[in-house]
């Protein structure tokens, strides 16, 4: 999703300086493009990743059908525990944490970092888990 | 320019600023995404009523991206489980915990239950004589949305 944004957010850029627009006017194409494009991203981020989205999903498509057997065959029959499993493989993908056998591990510092600046923002703003 | 940068910025401060003082001494505001969604719509009418016409652009593109930029911080910081786990591991000895302890601390089948009744009582999912889950008539229409993108997106797995 990356390279596309910069590809767009290139082109946007050479026709607001082709049309001799003023650097306020220029900065302001790009700050509109830069909100546009995360409003798209957390969009599509819930078309992949909703969770409720996909409860009703689900719902809809083997309606009626028991609470437990949602769990069973949520994520295309990854299920509640699949669930888990999902989000720590991603993690160990971006390099946050290692698996050895039972146990997840954290490394690097990103991880110490984002680890820090959640519990600092949290506790500034005295925020629970809503997760 | 500077200016309207300047305006922009200001408004962004004032708004974190309320939102900071907000969070602090209300014990656990209701509905506190909404607070917030209000309290952005206000800097944004306040830089309306700031600036002239024809000079509002910039600092109202540049404070709405800042607010769009939060507001992902918000949410990810108040829902991420991958946050949640990082704050977790970094807590406990060698940084490490067991897969079985991090499901029973955070057990995916209470997230489900959790989610299932909240979508009971927003009017999504109903129950129906067999006690068995069904979707209600605005939930039949999400799903067809939802179809048609993963469709167009070519979204296999999901969720």
């Amino acid at each position: 999703m990356l390279l596309p944004m910069i590809v767009a957010l290139a082109a946007l850029n050479i026709v607001v300086f082709q049309q001799q627009n003023t650097p306020a006017e220029i900065l302001t194409a790009n700050f509109i493009y830069l909100t546009y494009f995360l409003i798209y991203f957390e969009f599509f981020s819930m078309m992949c990743r909703g969770f409720s989205f996909h409860i009703i999903k689900l719902v809809s498509d083997q309606a009626p059908i028991q609470e437990n057997e949602v769990m069973k065959l949520y994520g295309e029959g990854m299920g509640a525990a699949g669930m888990m499993k999902k989000r720590l493989e991603s993690m160990a993908k971006g390099g946050l944490v290692r698996i050895e056998g039972d146990k997840v591990i954290a490394q690097g510092w990103k991880s110490k970092l984002i680890a820090f600046v959640a519990r600092a923002y949290k506790s500034l703003i005295k925020m629970g888990w809503e997760g | 320019m500077a200016q309207g940068i300047c305006v922009g910025v200001a408004a962004v401060l004032v708004f974190l600023t309320l939102h900071l003082i907000l969070w602090r001494t209300l014990r656990r505001p209701f509905g506190e995404f909404k607070i917030l969604l209000v309290l952005a719509a206000g800097g944004a009418v306040g830089i309306y009523f700031f600036k002239n016409s024809g000079e509002r652009e910039l600092p109202l593109a540049l404070y709405g991206l800042a607010i769009v930029m939060y507001f992902h911080l918000y949410v990810g910081m108040q829902r991420s489980l991958s946050i949640r786990v990082m704050e977790e591991l970094s807590t406990n000895p060698n940084r490490s915990i067991a897969v079985p302890e991090l499901a029973a601390r955070y057990s995916p089948q209470a997230m489900f239950s959790t989610r299932i009744a909240w979508l009971i009582k927003g009017g999504w999912l109903q129950l129906n004589s067999q006690n068995a889950l069904v979707c209600t008539g605005k939930a039949e229409r999400l799903a067809k949305v939802l179809r048609i993108f993963h469709a167009l997106y070519n979204l296999r797995q999901t969720g």
